[in-house]
C-alpha cells in the first residue's frame, strides 16, 4: 500500500473514524454513520447508472440480475438491481440525495466518489469486514459486489472482488480430522446460544439459525446442557455478555481449554491447561492473503500439567468411545499419545508437507529443509488475481448460473425462510434495509443518542494478549468520542466515563478527538471482563452493550449498537494486574 | 487540540541571545567527542502507521518491564472535524553530536563512541542520580526503578558491531524507520526505504513540539508532515 501511494495511487477512506491508515496513506476521509454503508453505495450505484458510467459490456457478459436485460429467463418478473436503484418498484430512487439523508455523507461527496470510482481504471473497492458485522451486513457486502461488478473491477489486476477474493490458497490443516468420526449435524448461530439456553424449549428454529439439513434429529431445538470452549475466549467475545451470564448459570457443565485463565475460564467448571504454540510442533498457515508457511518447532516441553488440544481430544475419544473411536479420531496415534505425541505430530506434519504442499503446490523444499529454514515463501510467477480466469478465459463462476449473481437465484426461490439457514428473509438483490438500531432511528436515539462501534484493537488479537503488560502500555482501553459531543457533555480526555444501554454498562477513560464523527463512540473489542459487585464492567468490554441478534445471513451485529455516555465516579480497571495506566497518552494527546 | 488550550503567558525571547548562551555554555562545560562517522536515525512521520512494533522490539531486546520506554512513538493530531490530520514522531535517543546528558553525569558513566558517535551509559558506573534524565531535551534517558539506574537506547551497539541494524529498525514492517550515517541521511544521499525519492524536500531536522536542535545537534532526521513543519507553518488541509 505504501508503495502504491509512492506510485501515485489515491486513497479514500469511508469510516466513522479518521484512522491511522487514513493519515499514513493521505486518504480523502469520508465520515459515515455506522451501519449505513449499503445506503451510500446504493446512492453511488444510482449516480453511476444515471450518468451511464457502468461497464455494460462486463455486466452483459458476467453478471446476473444487474438490470432487466441480465435477468434469467425464469425470473423476468422478479426485481432486478438497476430498477430497484432507480426506484421503479417503490417510487423511491436511491439517489445520492436519498442516501445522504441516511448515511450522513453529503450528496456531493457521494457523487464525487462515484464518479471517481467509475472512471478510475482500475479501482479497488476494498469492502472491509466491520460494516458487514451489522444488522443486514450482508446487504453491504452484496452492494459492494454490485459496485465492483458494474464497474468491471473484478478479475483484473488493481481491482478488487468482494469478500475473500483471493487467488492463492494455503493447503489445509495437517492434523487428523476424520469428518465422519463423530457426526453431529445440528448447528446454531453461535451468538444465539444464550438465547437458546434461556428460552428452551420455547424457541423457534429461525431464532437460533438452526439449519435443517435433512439429517436425523435435525430441526430439533437443542436442550443445551453443557459447553466446551476451545481456542477462544468465547464468553468474553460474543455479544450481550449479561445475557450470557444468565445463561451460563443454567448449564450443567462448562469446559474450557486455554493456556491462560481468561474471563471465559473463570466461568468454567473444568479448565484444561493447554500447551502454547511454543510447546507443540506445528506449521503456521497465513491468515487471509499471505503466501507462505512458517514452521513452528516445539521450543520447550509443555509446562506443568498442560497438554496440547489434540492430546486432550484423543484421550477423550479413547475414554468416551473406546479403542475403536480413539483410533478413528487420531489414526496415527496409539493410546500413549497423551504422554508421547512428538513422533505422531511430526508424522502428520510431514505427510501434509509431502502429500499436499510438495505434491500440489510445486514446492521442492523437503520437510527436513523446511524445518531447518523455518519459513517457506512462495515466489509467484505473476500477481495472482482472484477470478482472473473467469474474466479472461470465460471459466464459469462457481455459482448456479455460472455468473456473478447480483440477483441470487437461490435466494429468489425460497418460500419458507424459517426452513433455511438464514431464518429470515434476505432479498434476492442487494437492498438497503434499516438496521435494528442506528442513528436514523428517531425513537431509539431519543433514549440512547450515540452509535457505538467496536473495531478490532491492534494492541491485542481480539482478546488474546490483553494480559501482556507491554501491549497494554502501548494503548489504553478507552472510548473515543468526538470533541464537539464531548464538550456538550463536559467530558475531557482522560475523564472516566460510563457507556451504557439497556443491555449493560462499562467504565472507561475517554479519548476526546476531532478524528471521530459526531454521534459515534468507539471502544475496541476484547478487553477482559472485570465486573464490580453491581455487574458493571470496569474493563470497558463493549460486548456488554452489543446485541445478540445476528443478521439473517449469520454475521453478528457487533456494530449495531446504540448507547449513552456520561461522566462517572465509578472506577475503571485497565487490566487484571496492577500495571499502571499507560503512559502512552502522555505522548499521544493534545500536543 | 481536542481539549481547551491552556493559556500561555508570553515570554520575551530573543533567539540570538539564546544561541549565544548555548555556545557559551557548551564551551564552558564540555568538549564533544568528534566521531569518525556519526550514525543517526531517519523516520517518516507520515507513512508511519503508529503500530509501535519498534517500541516492543526494543523492550524485548533490552528486557524492559512495563514503564521505561527507550523508544517512544508520539501521536500528533490536529485540525477540526472533518478537516483533520494526524502523524507520528518516533524518537529514542538521538545520539547527539553535543549530548546534553553526557556532561551532567557525575561519575562519567555516559560516553560517546569515537567510531560511530553512539552515546551509551555504562550501567556499572551509573548511580541513578537521574541528572541526565533532566538534562536531555528529548526525554531519552529512562529510569529503571528495579535497578536504580538510568538506561537508554544505545542503537543496539552489539548489533551495529555485528554489522546489522538495531531491533527497532528491523521490526518496522512499514520500513519507515532506519539508521545510517547522519550526514548522508541529511543530504538524502544514503539509500533508505524510509524516504521515497520525491520526498527529499520534506526532510527536516526538527518538527513541531520538538526541542531546538541547536541545543545538542541531535542525529535524527524526519520526513515531516506538512502540519508538522516548523519552517513553513501550514493550515490544515
Ligand atoms: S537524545 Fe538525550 S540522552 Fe540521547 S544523546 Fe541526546 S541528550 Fe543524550
Ligand atoms: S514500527 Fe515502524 S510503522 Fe510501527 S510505529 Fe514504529 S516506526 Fe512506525
Amino acid at each position: 500500500m505504501r508503495m502504491a501511494k509512492q506510485n501515485g495511487c489515491k486513497f479514500v477512506l469511508v469510516d466513522p473514524q479518521y484512522t491511522d491508515s487514513a493519515s499514513a496513506y493521505d486518504a480523502w476521509w469520508i465520515p459515515i454513520r455506522p451501519n449505513t454503508d449499503a445506503a451510500m453505495m446504493a446512492g453511488m450505484a444510482h449516480y453511476i447508472f444515471t450518468s451511464n458510467l457502468q461497464d455494460q459490456n462486463f455486466i452483459n457478459k458476467f453478471v446476473q440480475g444487474m438490470d432487466a436485460g441480465t435477468m434469467p429467463d425464469w425470473a423476468k418478473d422478479k426485481e432486478n438491481f438497476k430498477d430497484y436503484i432507480l426506484g421503479k418498484y417503490d417510487n423511491t430512487p436511491k439517489s445520492p440525495e436519498w442516501a445522504a439523508e441516511i448515511c450522513g455523507v453529503s450528496a456531493d461527496d457521494i457523487k464525487k466518489l462515484a464518479q471517481l470510482y467509475a472512471t478510475t481504471k482500475p479501482a479497488a473497492l476494498k469492502a472491509s469486514w466491520a460494516p458487514g458485522r451489522n444488522a443486514y451486513g450482508e446487504q453491504y457486502n452484496r452492494m459492494a459486489a454490485a459496485l465492483q461488478s458494474m464497474t468491471g473491477n473484478i478479475g483484473i489486476l488493481g481491482g478488487c472482488a468482494e469478500g475473500i477474493g483471493k487467488a492463492w490458497h494455503a493447503e489445509g490443516v495437517a492434523y487428523p480430522y476424520d469428518e465422519f468420526a463423530n457426526v453431529f449435524y445440528e448447528s446454531i448461530k453461535s451468538d444465539r446460544w444464550a438465547h437458546c439456553v434461556l428460552n428452551y424449549p420455547n424457541v423457534k428454529r429461525e431464532e437460533i439459525g438452526l439449519w435443517p439439513g435433512g439429517k436425523a434429529g435435525d430441526g430439533v431445538i437443542p436442550n443445551i446442557r453443557g459447553i466446551f470452549w476451545q481456542g477462544s475466549d468465547w464468553f468474553n467475545q460474543l455479544t450481550n455478555i449479561n445475557k450470557e451470564i444468565q445463561a451460563i448459570n443454567k448449564l450443567d457443565l462448562v469446559v474450557c481449554n486455554d493456556s491462560t485463565i481468561t474471563p471465559s475460564g473463570l466461568y468454567a467448571d473444568v479448565l484444561f491447561p493447554i500447551a502454547t504454540h511454543f510447546e507443540r510442533h506445528d506449521v503456521a498457515l497465513p491468515w487471509y492473503k499471505g503466501h507462505y508457511y512458517i514452521h513452528r518447532p516445539k521450543v520447550i516441553e509443555p509446562l506443568g500439567e498442560s497438554k496440547t488440544d489434540l492430546q486432550i481430544y484423543t484421550e477423550l475419544a479413547y475414554r468416551l468411545g473406546g479403542d475403536q473411536f480413539g483410533k478413528r479420531y487420531n489414526p496415527k496415534a496409539n493410546r500413549d499419545y497423551f504422554l508421547y505425541n512428538d513422533a505422531v505430530d511430526n508424522a502428520y506434519l510431514q505427510e501434509w508437507w509431502e502429500h499436499k504442499v510438495m505434491a500440489h503446490q510445486h514446492v521442492d523444499m523437503s520437510w527436513a529443509e523446511f524445518q531447518k529454514y523455518g519459513i517457506y515463501k512462495f515466489k509467484l510467477d505473476r500477481p495472482h488475481v482472484a477470478f482472473q480466469d473467469n474474466v479472461e478465459k470465460g471459466v464459469p463462476w462457481p455459482t448456479a448460473s455460472g455468473k456473478i449473481e447480483i440477483f441470487s437465484g437461490q435466494l429468489a426461490q425460497y418460500d419458507d425462510w424459517t426452513k433455511t439457514a438464514y431464518g429470515y428473509e434476505i432479498p434476492a438483490i442487494p437492498k438497503w434495509i434499516e438496521p435494528f438500531e442506528y442513528l436514523g432511528d428517531k425513537e431509539k436515539t431519543a433514549k440512547h443518542p450515540f452509535h457505538l462501534i467496536s473495531p478490532h484493537p491492534r494492541h491485542r488479537t481480539h482478546s488474546i494478549f490483553n494480559n501482556i503488560g507491554w501491549l497494554r502500555e502501548t494503548y489504553e482501553q478507552e472510548v473515543t468520542i468526538n470533541a464537539a459531543d464531548a464538550k456538550k457533555l463536559g467530558i475531557k480526555t482522560g475523564d472516566t466515563v460510563e457507556v451504557f444501554n439497556d443491555r449493560g454498562k462499562v467504565v472507561v477513560p475517554a479519548y476526546v478527538t476531532e478524528r471521530c464523527m459526531p454521534g459515534v463512540l468507539v471502544i475496541y473489542e476484547g478487553a477482559w471482563l472485570d465486573l464490580d459487585e453491581n455487574g458493571i464492567d470496569r474493563s470497558g468490554n463493549p460486548d456488554m452493550l452489543t446485541l445478540d441478534e445476528p443478521s439473517p445471513a449469520g454475521s453478528f451485529a457487533y456494530n449495531t449498537v446504540l448507547a449513552s455516555i456520561q461522566k462517572t465516579d465509578l472506577a475503571h480497571k485497565p487490566g487484571w494486574d496492577r500495571l499502571a495506566t499507560a503512559r502512552s497518552h502522555v505522548f499521544r494527546r493534545d500536543l | 487540540m481536542a481539549n481547551e488550550p491552556v493559556p500561555k503567558n508570553p515570554v520575551l525571547q530573543d533567539k540570538a541571545t539564546i544561541k549565544e548562551a548555548i555556545v557559551r555554555h557548551k564551551k564552558e562545560v564540555y568538549t564533544p567527542v568528534v566521531p569518525a562517522q556519526q550514525f543517526g536515525f531517519i523516520h517518516n512521520n507520515v507513512d508511519c502507521i503508529g503500530c509501535r512494533a519498534c517500541e516492543i522490539a526494543c523492550k524485548d531486546k533490552n528486557g524492559l518491564a512495563p514503564g521505561p520506554r527507550f523508544r517512544r512513538v508520539m501521536y500528533v493530531e490536529g485540525g477540526t472535524y472533518p478537516a483533520v490530520y494526524a502523524y507520528k514522531v518516533n524518537m529514542s535517543c538521538n545520539h547527539c553530536a553535543e549530548p546534553a546528558c553526557l556532561p551532567t553525569c557525575p561519575t562519567g558513566a555516559i560516553y560517546k563512541r569515537k567510531k560511530d558517535g553512539i552515546v551509551d551509559i555504562d550501567s556499572s558506573l551509573c548511580i541513578g542520580c537521574r541528572r541526565c534524565e533532566a538534562a536531555c531535551p528529548y526525554g531519552a534517558p529512562q529510569f529503571i526503578p528495579e535497578q536504580n539506574i538510568v538506561s537508554k537506547c544505545n542503537m543496539c551497539v552489539d548489533e551495529i558491531d555485528a554489522g546489522r541494524k538495531p531491533y527497532c529498525v528491523m521490526a518496522c514492517m512499514m520500513r519507515v524507520l532506519d539508521i545510517g550515517p547522519i550526514d548522508k541521511l541529511r543530504e538524502a544521499t544514503y539509500p533508505t526505504k524510509a524516504m521515497a525519492p520525491h520526498e527529499k524536500d520534506k526532510l527536516v531536522r526538527q518538527v513541531k513540539s520538538m526541542a531546538d536542535p541547536e541545543l545538542t545537534n541531535p542525529s535524527i532526521v524526519f520526513i515531516a508532515h506538512s502540519n508538522g513543519r516548523v519552517d513553513e507553518p501550514k493550515e490544515p488541509k
